[in-house]
C-alpha cells in the first residue's frame, strides 16, 4: 500500500532565457502508479504548456516506476524538440532512464543549464 | 494583705447563701478536695457531668475521676496550687462514672484556712467534650475534602469517603450504594460481614429499605435502635440487623439524588448535633466527589473510545486483507472494550465462519478458538449471532447467567468450554454495508467489573460500521483484484510447448498479493515452423484489469507476427504500431527473443525492457544488455535493433519483468547483481532454475506480481 508515500509535490515555474519562455516543472518524491496522473495533468496544464520549451527537472525524484515514465516519455514526444529533463546522476530516475534507454528522448542534463542548451541545440537542429 | 483583709471581715451570712445558690445552679461542675486529693464538696452539676452523685463522690479521691493516662497531670496541678498558685482553663480529660471520657476545661484555686495555709481546692470543671469534637470533627471534615479533591476515581473516592467518615464518628461499618437504572448497587463497603453484605450487592429503588427510602425521598434516615428500625421498616422485620443504630443519608448533586450513605453503629447511638452535622457535611462533599469522579471517568471514557475508534479506523484502513484487518480488531477490542471477541462472516453459500477470536489473556485464545472451532454457530439459532446476522438488530446482554449459557449449549463439553469462559456480559453486533448484513461481531466481558449497558452497546455499533465500510472495500477490492488475478491468468499461455530437441521452458507468474494490484506482466513462447524458438517477456505500465486487457491483446497479436515469419526487429515493430493505432497511449516494456537451435544464434530486441540473463556451461553469466529503445506504444520513429548473441547448448537462458528488480527499497545495480548471482548457482533445466531462483532470492528482490521464464538447451 501507499499509505507511506509522501504525498508528491510539483512546482512549476516560467521564466524567460532570453528571447525563449520555459516553463520548469519540478516533481518532489515519488512518481509511480499512484500519481503519475497528477504529474501528467501538470504538465499539460497551461502554466507548462503555454510556452516555448519545457523542462522537466526530475532531480528531487526519489522513484519512479513506468507509469511515471510514460507521463514523461509521451509529454517529450509531444513537446519534442522543445523538451529536456534535468536527471541527477545517479539517482534512481537515472538509473530507470539508462535501463529503458530513454535518455536522448527526454533529452536527459544533469543541470538547468546544460537542458536550455539542449533545447536551444534541438531548436536550432529543427529550425534547421 | 488582701488575705488578712478578707480573714478579718468574715461575709454576712445573706453573701453565703448566694455563692451556695450559685454552686447549687452553676451548669459547670464545682467540687473540692483537700490536700490529699479526697473530694469534699460537689455540686449538682458534677453529679450529672461525672455521673457519682455527692454521696457516692465525697469522701473518694478525685482520682476516680481520672483516666490513666492524666495522673501524672493530676499530680502537677494539685502541687502548684498547694504552692499558692491557681491554674486557669486547663484543659484535659476525665472519665466518667460510665466509663466515657470527657473533654473538661478545669481552673483549680487554692483554698486556704484561718491561718492562710492552703488546706484544700476548688475545681471548676467545664464539659467542652462537644466543642472538642466538633473542633476535631471540622478539621476532619476539612481533611476529607482536601484528600477527596485529589482523588479522580470514583471508587477511590467512594472507599476513603467510608473510611474516614466511619472512623471520625466510630461507627462500625458504612456502605454506599449508587442508582444504577431501577437498582441500588453497593459501590463500596467497610465494616460489614460478607453474610451481611450479601442480601445488598443489588436491590430495586423501590424496596422498603432505608437506603431505596433514602434514594427515592432525599431524606435521611435516623435510626437509633433496631427495633426502631424495624418498626420503620417492616420489610427487615426477618432480616438479621447486625447494628443498633443507623444513620443513611441521600447523596445528592444538582437537585437530584443518585445513591446514598448509610453509617451503622454497634451500640444504640443518638449522633449529637455536631456529629450529625459531620455527616451531612460528609456526605454532601461525598457526592460532590463521587459525581465529579463519574463525570471525570466517563469523559476519559469517551477519550478512550474516541482514541480506540480512530486506531480501529487506522488499522483497518492499512490492511486490504479483510480477516487480517479483524482479526487486528478483535485483538484490539481485547485490550480496551472486551475480554473476549469473536467475528463471523457469511459466506457465499449462506454459512457463517468465524475470522477471528481473541482473548485479553493470551492463554484463553485458544480456548475461544477451540469453542468456535468444535461448535461453529449454528445458522438456525433464534438468537445470538444468527439472529443478529438475518436481522441486522444488535443484541445486548447485560447479565449472563448460567442458565443462558445452558441453554446455549449444545452438548455437556460445550457447557464446560462455555463455563470455562465464563462470559458474565455480552454483546453481538451486525457487520453491515450497502444495506446487507455480511457478519457479526462478538464482545464478551468475563470479568466481575465490566458489564455492558446501553452506551457500550452504541459503542460497539459504531465500531462495527465503521469495521464493516473498511471491510466491505476490502472485500470488493479483492474481489476486483481476484477477477484481474483470472483475466491475467486467463491472458497468459495456458501451456508452453513441450520439451523438444533438449530445449525446455518454464514459466512462473506470481500474482500480487491482495493490497498490491494485478499488474500487466506477460510472457509467450512460440515454437515456429522451420523450428526457430521465440521468447518474449513484457510488462505493460498501470495495472488493474486494464493493463490485463492491454497484454491480453498484445501477446496474440506478438504471435501471429511471429508465425507469420517475422524477425524479431520487425515484430515489435509492427506491435509498436499496433499499440500506436489503437491510440490508447498504452506502454509496455519488452524483451523478444529469437533463437536457432541449428546454429546456436540468437538475435533480441530490447524495448525499454532489464536485461536478461544467459548462463553458459562454463557457469559464466552474461547480460544480453544490448542498446535497447524506449518502450512500446507510445514514440513515433522508433526503431528496434536487433542484437546477435552465441547460445550454444547447455546454456540457460532467464527473461524477467522488472518487478525483479525495479524496487524502491532495492537499488536497481544492487538488485541485478544479487539476481546474478543466484542465478548463476541455479541447477540446469528451466524449471529447476525456476523453483531455485523462488527458493533462494531474498523476498525483497523477488516480490509479488513477477514473471519470469526460463529456456534451456
Amino acid at each position: 500500500m501507499t499509505s507511506e508515500q509522501e504525498p508528491l509535490q510539483i512546482a512549476v515555474e516560467q521564466r524567460t532565457v532570453g528571447a525563449v519562455k520555459v516553463a520548469i516543472v519540478t516533481p518532489v518524491g515519488e512518481v509511480d502508479l499512484a500519481n503519475a496522473d497528477e504529474l501528467s495533468a501538470v504538465l499539460g496544464s497551461s502554466q507548462a504548456t503555454d510556452t516555448d520549451s519545457l523542462i522537466v527537472d526530475l532531480r528531487q525524484v526519489s522513484f519512479m516506476d513506468s507509469s511515471g515514465l510514460r507521463v514523461l516519455l509521451m509529454t517529450a514526444q509531444d513537446r519534442e524538440p522543445h523538451f529536456a529533463a534535468v536527471v541527477g546522476p545517479e539517482s534512481a530516475v537515472a538509473r530507470l532512464i539508462d535501463l529503458v534507454d530513454v535518455a536522448d528522448r527526454i533529452h536527459a542534463a544533469a543541470s538547468e543549464d546544460e537542458a536550455l542548451l539542449r533545447i536551444e541545440a534541438a531548436g536550432a537542429d529543427a529550425g534547421g | 494583705m488582701p488575705a488578712a483583709d478578707r480573714r478579718a471581715r468574715p461575709a454576712p451570712p445573706e453573701i453565703h447563701d448566694h455563692f451556695a445558690a450559685i454552686v447549687e445552679f452553676s451548669d459547670d461542675a464545682i467540687l473540692s478536695k483537700d490536700r490529699k486529693g479526697i473530694i469534699l464538696s460537689w455540686n449538682p452539676a458534677a453529679e450529672r457531668m461525672y455521673g457519682y452523685s455527692a454521696e457516692e463522690a465525697v469522701g473518694q479521691p478525685i482520682s476516680i475521676l481520672i483516666p490513666d493516662h492524666r495522673v501524672g497531670e493530676e499530680h502537677m496541678i494539685l502541687d502548684r496550687v498547694l504552692r499558692g498558685d491557681r491554674v486557669d482553663h486547663y484543659e484535659t480529660d476525665r472519665v466518667r462514672k460510665d466509663g466515657r471520657l470527657l473533654t473538661v476545661s478545669l481552673t483549680v484555686s487554692p483554698i486556704r484556712d484561718a491561718d492562710g495555709a492552703v488546706n484544700a481546692a476548688s475545681v471548676i470543671a467545664r464539659d467542652i467534650t462537644r466543642r472538642h469534637r466538633s473542633l476535631a470533627l471540622a478539621a476532619k471534615l476539612q481533611e476529607i475534602t482536601s484528600e477527596l479533591s485529589r482523588e479522580v476515581a470514583a471508587q477511590r473516592v467512594i472507599d476513603l469517603v467510608l473510611q474516614t467518615v466511619t472512623a471520625a464518628l466510630r461507627a462500625e461499618a458504612g456502605a454506599i450504594g449508587l442508582v444504577e437504572g431501577e437498582e441500588i448497587e453497593l459501590a463500596g463497603s467497610v465494616g460489614y460481614s460478607e453474610a451481611g453484605l450479601a442480601a445488598w450487592e443489588r436491590f430495586p429503588v423501590s424496596a422498603e429499605a432505608p437506603m431505596a427510602h433514602s434514594v427515592r425521598t432525599g431524606q435521611s434516615v435516623w435510626m437509633t435502635s433496631s427495633e426502631a428500625l424495624k418498626e420503620r421498616f417492616p420489610a427487615l422485620r426477618e432480616a438479621s440487623v447486625q447494628f443498633a443504630s443507623l444513620a443513611v443519608l441521600p447523596l445528592t448533586s444538582a437537585g437530584s439524588t443518585f445513591g446514598a450513605i448509610s453509617i451503622s453503629f454497634a451500640e444504640a447511638r443518638e449522633l449529637d448535633p455536631e456529629e450529625r452535622a459531620f455527616l451531612v457535611a460528609a456526605t454532601q462533599q461525598a457526592a460532590y466527589s463521587i459525581e465529579r469522579a463519574r463525570l471525570f471517568e466517563a469523559e476519559r471514557l469517551v477519550a478512550e473510545r474516541q482514541t480506540l475508534l480512530a486506531k480501529a479506523g487506522e488499522l483497518l484502513a492499512e490492511s486490504l486483507d479483510p480477516e487480517a484487518a479483524l482479526g487486528r480488531l478483535a485483538k484490539l477490542a481485547v485490550l480496551h472494550v472486551a475480554d473476549w471477541c469473536g467475528v463471523e462472516l457469511v459466506d457465499d453459500d449462506g454459512s457463517l465462519r468465524n475470522v477471528a477470536v481473541a482473548h485479553a489473556d493470551e492463554s484463553r485464545t485458544e480456548l475461544a478458538r477451540e469453542l468456535r472451532e468444535r461448535y461453529p454457530v449454528d445458522p438456525r439459532a433464534e438468537t445470538g449471532v444468527p439472529h443478529v446476522i438475518r436481522t441486522g438488530v444488535s443484541e445486548l446482554y447485560t447479565e449472563v447467567t448460567d442458565e443462558m449459557l445452558a441453554g446455549a449449549a449444545q452438548d455437556e463439553e460445550h457447557l464446560r468450554l462455555l463455563r470455562e469462559l465464563g462470559p458474565r456480559s455480552a454483546m453481538i453486533v451486525p457487520l453491515t454495508a450497502r444495506g446487507s448484513v455480511f457478519g457479526a461481531i462478538t464482545f464478551a466481558a468475563s470479568g466481575a467489573d465490566r458489564r455492558y449497558e446501553d452506551e457500550d452497546l452504541a459503542f460497539a455499533e459504531d465500531l462495527a460500521r465503521r469495521a464493516a465500510l473498511a471491510i466491505d472495500n476490502a472485500m470488493l477490492f479483492r474481489r476486483e483484484h481476484e477477477a484481474a488475478v483470472t483475466l491475467q491468468r486467463s491472458l497468459l499461455p495456458e501451456s508452453l510447448p513441450p520439451a523438444h530437441d533438449g530445449i525446455e521452458f518454464d514459466a512462473r507468474y506470481r500474482p500480487a498479493a491482495p493490497g498490491l494490484e494485478v499488474g500487466g506482466d506477460w510472457y509467450e513462447v512460440v515454437v515456429t515452423d522451420d523450428g526457430s524458438v521465440v521468447v518474449t517477456i513484457g510488462d505493460v505500465a498501470g495495472r488493474g484489469i486494464l493493463a490485463a486487457s492491454v497484454m491480453g491483446r498484445l501477446r496474440p497479436a506478438l504471435r501471429a507476427y511471429v508465425l507469420d515469419g517475422h524477425g524479431p526487429s520487425e515484430a515489435v515493430r509492427r506491435l509498436d504500431r499496433l499499440m500506436k493505432e489503437q491510440g490508447r497511449a498504452e506502454m509496455t516494456t519488452l524483451f523478444h527473443l529469437q533463437y536457432d537451435p541449428v546454429s546456436g544464434r540468437a538475435s533480441y530486441v530490447r524495448a525499454g525492457h532489464p536485461p536478461a540473463l544467459l548462463r553458459l556451461a562454463d557457469g559464466t553469466v552474461v547480460e544480453l544488455d544490448g542498446r535497447g529503445t524506449p518502450p512500446l506504444g507510445i514514440l513515433d520513429d522508433v526503431e528496434f535493433p536487433e542484437h546477435a548473441v552465441e547460445v550454444p547448448r547447455g546454456s540457460l537462458l532467464l527473461l524477467y519483468t522488472d518487478g525483479l528488480i525495479e524496487r524502491r527499497e532495492v537499488d536497481f545495480a544492487e538488485a541485478l547483481t544479487r539476481l546474478k548471482a543466484t542465478f548463476a548457482g541455479a541447477p540446469h533445466g528451466a524449471a529447476e532454475c525456476l523453483a531455485w531462483l523462488e527458493r533462494n532470492l531474498e523476498p525483497d528482490i523477488i516480490p509479488d506480481d513477477v514473471a519470469m521464464l526460463a529456456m534451456s538447451n
